[in-house]
């Protein structure tokens, strides 16, 4: 008598493994991902990688005027001799700073509104969600600029007054994914056995809302780093002599006719950073859309 | 035929002396009229008021419409001459002075120009709720100037003792009584609207954009050559000289700009001339980390302000070696020992001050006060941007904390300019100021006052001060505040960082030779109606 081994044909897949394989199809976000990696690495190490002090003056090169690309200065200097390629380096770290951590504080509050607002339903959800309108019917960037005249330039201020404005968008869609996943069995059968709220909604709920906070956020980070960049622009960013890719461009206006680097050095930086975050962002909606539809 | 030469020669002396015993703004006549001078300016100024006008946005616009009693004062110039007060008569005692005023003025809506205007505005620039700079100017020992109007066309002005400054310190612009309803100037619908007597008047603001003047043909002094004259607000010296060469501007002055499209450029003239003007770091002598004379006499030997020269001026402008500016009459070139950028001796200064870096963190302190330094200064005011990296990478170079804090408007105003509290809400600010015209007296206002800008207050300095206010002998006057000077040069509240060149550049269309290009006065010129295009426009 002879016996059979059941061997199974593949192995079992992960969830973790299906996101990744089709991430991996999208060759654009997997290329960004690369980038903004490389980027991460590059702001972290800034100080050691960049061969100059991105604050160090040196008149007696620049005599007053931008000096073009050297090989000791490999994207030239601006007008006091600072050398460009450093502030880049630390504009580019400053912008994926204020960009993710502004992201991560209107997570938490967009969150946190849209959760109780899914979850309680009733009067809650009402409150909150006129709040939400109240400000989303705000323009934005007036209510920002005036943010940022009183509390003052400064990272702080710039990453709460980013963060503060722009949690709308969250909060509505995880209210949406928890309105959703409310009447699924299991939830309903959590409520019945005494499940505490801020359990069910942390432990259940949130996490299988996810994969709509990912996408988000990730498409969040670009138009926080936008929004920095004007406001450095406009001089409200953070304070001089730092660098910010928002900040450079605003001091190249004058010097636009004669000096080609100055602007489009962190002009490029700036849509590299942005694109590089859409993309994965593309990438990843695409990769957890089944989850999605789920 | 040589009695007639002669004779001729003896008639010609007489009428060209009796030309200049008349004042120099004898009607001009002009060789082409009409046109629009563009002339570039800052930006919105505070006010159109000549009575708040003190600051380079204004008075790049007030200076074409103001008049006051005498040129020669703040602002106006660097030489007394006579403006709206034809001429003046001084008492034998020195304390009585009668001011002749021009007769047949207009303002620029039609009203006559009388004394009850200079009484008017005398009496609203002495009111405290106005705040107007100039207070301090008709106020002796404490007590103001008695006024008196004698007719329509004679005022006096009664001393309780000598000054000789006090032509100077009476060079203020004259505003209308009749437009305005009480001496409470300081909201008034003026400050938007002004009526004035001088060669050009306001006819529209565009906020934002410029000031529209237009030619005031019942000028005493002769109808301007120019129909109008539009300032308008062009920020950043790249963007200027873009500006002149698209046209958009004809006449304007750049402070370090890339002139090359200029020189050899026969559609263009260049002239450059000294501006009455210092570019200063001021301290807060009450900090607690710069309050030491020594701290700042360490902080001027770091700074490197030729470095400064060449990035923010283009090279144009001179380090000086005073806390007076060049124009002063009591200013000595070479009385002072300058003091050499050298940042090693910087550092050994803040050494034997006591300043060390104890605790490693690359920043020097004192007894567990760190070395701190809040630098503040007009955001909205180009230069000062481009100083302050220069300021902040060589003071932190010498282990000084330092913070740059470029401020709107707004907080500039009421942090620095108008805050007259001797607890400041910074260490140093970045600033500048100058057009004081020629008598030294006028620095009494920042030295010998602990409530201005400097919060100083160094009883020699006040007393030399008010010796200087009464010493009639011009010798001993001019030594007195020599001695000011020099007290000052060690004490150095203020680090004078270097006195501008103004390079200016105009369409060569235009003709200024008559117009007189004169770094004392904002606009920089001194007749802006001679001003005339050489084409019909």
């Amino acid at each position: 008598m002879s016996s059979v081994n059941i061997v199974p044909l593949t192995k079992p897949r992960s969830q973790r493994g299906v996101i990744w394989r089709q991430f991996r199809r999208h060759k654009l976000a997997v290329a960004s991902a690369i980038v903004l990696i490389l980027l991460a690495f590059v702001s972290v190490f800034a100080e050691q990688i960049a061969p100059h002090d991105p604050n160090a003056i040196n008149s007696s090169y620049s005599h007053g005027k931008p000096q073009p690309p050297t090989a000791e200065y490999p994207l030239g200097t601006d007008n006091f001799g600072r050398d460009y390629l450093a502030r880049t380096m630390v504009g580019m770290r400053l912008s994926l700073i204020v960009g993710v951590t502004a992201v991560a504080f209107q997570l938490v509050i967009g969150i946190s509104i849209g959760a109780l607002a899914g979850y309680f339903g009733g009067w809650i959800d009402n409150l909150l969600m006129r709040i939400t309108d109240i400000f989303l019917s705000v323009p934005a960037f007036l209510l920002l600029l005036i943010m940022a005249g009183i509390l003052g330039g400064g990272l702080l201020s710039l990453i709460v007054a980013i963060g503060a404005l722009n949690w709308m968008t969250v909060a509505r869609l995880v209210r949406a994914d928890i309105l959703s996943l409310k009447e699924r069995e299991f939830v309903v059968a959590g409520r019945s056995i005494g499940v505490p709220a801020w359990r069910m909604i942390v432990v259940y709920l949130l996490p299988n809302a996810a994969a709509s906070i990912i996408v988000s956020a990730t498409l969040a980070v670009p138009s926080a780093i936008l929004t920095e960049s004007a406001l450095s622009f406009l001089g409200l960013g953070v304070p001089p002599p730092n660098a910010s890719l928002g900040n450079m461009l605003g001091e190249a206006q004058q010097w636009i006719r004669t000096s080609w680097w100055i602007w489009i050095v962190p002009g490029v930086a700036i849509s590299m950073i942005v694109l590089a975050f859409n993309f994965v962002g593309d990438g990843l909606r695409d990769a957890l859309d089944p989850q999605l539809r789920d | 035929m040589r009695k007639f030469a002669l004779l001729s020669v003896l008639i010609l002396m007489f009428v060209v002396q009796g030309a200049s015993a008349q004042d120099s703004t004898a009607a001009f006549s002009c060789p082409q009229t009409g046109g629009t001078l563009i002339v570039q300016g800052e930006g919105d100024p505070p006010s159109l008021s000549g009575l708040y006008a003190n600051d380079g946005n204004s008075l790049a616009v007030t200076t074409f419409m103001d008049e006051p009693l005498v040129l020669g004062g703040e602002n106006w110039g660097d030489k007394i001459e006579p403006a709206l007060a034809e001429s003046w008569d001084i008492s034998a005692d020195g304390l009585t002075y009668t001011f002749h005023l021009r007769q047949g003025v207009k303002w620029s809506d039609g009203q006559p120009f009388t004394a009850d205007d200079v009484l008017f505005t005398f009496q609203a620039v002495l009111e405290d709720d106005n705040t107007i700079d100039w207070k301090n100017n008709l106020i002796q020992d404490g007590k103001p100037l008695t006024f008196k109007v004698v007719d329509d066309n004679t005022f006096q002005v009664i001393l309780t003792s000598v000054n000789p400054a006090i032509l100077n310190n009476l060079s203020i612009p004259i505003v209308p009584k009749h437009a305005f309803t009480s001496t409470s100037v300081k909201d008034a619908p003026y400050n938007t609207n002004p009526i004035t007597t001088g060669p050009f008047k306001f006819v529209k603001w565009e906020t934002g954009q410029d000031v529209q003047l237009e030619a005031n043909k019942d000028y005493w002094g002769g109808a301007p050559c120019l129909d109008r004259i539009v300032v308008r607000f062009i920020s950043g010296v790249d963007n200027v000289a873009n500006a002149l060469q698209a046209g958009e501007v004809d006449f304007a002055r750049i402070d370090g700009a890339d002139l090359t499209p200029f020189q050899n450029n026969p559609d263009f003239t260049l002239t450059q001339t000294p501006r009455d003007l210092m570019r200063l770091v001021g301290f807060n002598t009450k900090s607690k980390t710069v309050g030491d004379p020594a701290v700042r006499r360490a902080l001027i030997t770091g700074l490197d302000r030729q470095a400064i020269i060449d990035t923010a001026a283009a090279g144009n402008g001179t380090i000086p070696d005073s806390v007076f500016n060049k124009s002063s009459s009591a200013y000595q070139a070479g009385l002072n020992t300058q003091y050499p950028y050298d940042p090693d001796q910087a550092k050994k200064l803040l050494a034997d001050a006591g300043w060390k870096d104890s605790d490693g963190n690359g920043f020097l302190d004192k007894d567990g006060q760190e070395l701190t330094l809040k630098l503040v200064y007009s955001g909205s005011f180009a230069l000062m941007g481009s100083i302050a990296p220069i300021v902040y990478d060589n003071w932190k170079a010498l282990g000084v904390n330092i913070t740059l804090n470029p401020l709107d408007d707004a907080t500039a105003n009421t942090d620095i300019y108008d805050n007259t509290s001797t607890d400041k809400p910074y260490d140093a600010f970045l600033s500048g100021w100058g057009l004081f015209g020629t008598d030294p007296s006028h620095y009494r206002t920042f030295y010998a006052d602990d409530t201005s800008y400097l919060a100083y207050n160094n009883p020699d300095v006040t007393a030399l001060f008010d010796q200087g206010d009464k010493e009639t002998d011009p010798a001993k006057r001019t030594a007195i505040y020599q001695q000011v000077d020099k007290l000052l040069w060690q004490d150095l509240p203020i680090i004078p960082i270097f006195q501008p060149i103004g390079v200016y550049v105009y369409t060569s269309k235009l003709n200024l030779d008559a117009a007189e290009i004169n770094g004392t006065f904002l606009t920089g010129l001194k007749y802006p109606g001679r001003a005339y295009f050489t084409q019909a426009q």
